[in-house]
């Protein structure tokens, strides 16, 4: 977590894993990925809002990433309004060496997504790319928290439009 | 984001220092672009990284909060 992630107002955080490394996870046959988890999010105050108040946790991006051990991109889920790119919805990226290169997609394609929790890519990485789960009751376990999430959630699809 | 606090197992979440994100953000910034992190904040704020999708450079990017 970054400096403040706790409690400072009015600055955007970054929550990753430890020391900002992807975390090598094993699939069923043996094979393993890396798999990378960064949330940016800023502390709201609302102190009049009854059910989301008197402070919540507002998503401001994310970079969530499949990976090989060698570092090179499986898939990639990303949502970064405040970045550099044009592109401001979320998204996905295929990597390189899952594309063909005669083909017509490349990495650099983004692929419009719905809004991607971290629930839904750890669920993606078990169910479709066999990542081994550490515990029996994962599935409920990412149900509920992402049944919170989607509760709480402002937006699903893409971010309302800025109409000032 | 939720945490549970029954059985389940959380993980702790450890806020590092000004100095451990300053310290995090430029290694990172060293390991996948090869430059130390205050040059990469300056080419940001200059606009040179505009709609470049490399994830090096976006990675680097959502570290910027450890940094700043």
């Amino acid at each position: 977590m970054s400096p403040g992630g706790r409690h400072d107002l009015g600055k955007v955080h970054t929550l990753t894993w430890t020391n900002a490394e992807p975390v090598p996870v094993q699939c069923l046959n043996g094979e393993i990925f890396a798999l990378d988890l960064a949330i940016q999010y800023e502390i709201v105050h609302l102190p009049t809002d009854r059910d989301r108040g008197p402070y919540k946790v507002s998503t401001r991006g994310y970079m969530h990433s499949v990976q090989t051990l060698d570092e090179a991109e499986v898939i990639a889920f990303h949502w970064h309004p405040g970045g550099k790119s044009h592109f401001t919805d979320p998204h996905m990226h295929l990597g390189s060496t899952q594309l063909n290169p005669a083909g017509v997609l490349s990495k650099k394609h983004h692929i419009p997504t719905a809004r991607m929790s971290v629930e839904g890519v750890l669920r993606f990485s078990i169910e479709q790319l066999k990542v081994e789960p550490l515990r029996d009751n994962w599935s409920s376990v990412l149900s509920d928290s992402e049944d919170l999430f989607r509760m709480w959630a402002t937006w699903t699809a893409a971010p309302a439009p800025d109409l000032g | 984001m939720t945490t549970r606090t029954s059985d389940d197992l959380v993980p702790e979440v450890h806020e590092v220092s000004a100095d451990e994100g300053a310290a995090l953000f430029d290694k990172t910034a060293r390991k996948l672009l090869g430059i130390p992190g205050d040059e990469f904040l300056a080419r940001w704020d200059r606009g040179e990284y505009t709609d470049d999708e490399r994830m090096a450079v976006t990675k680097v990017a959502m570290l910027i909060p450890f940094a700043r």
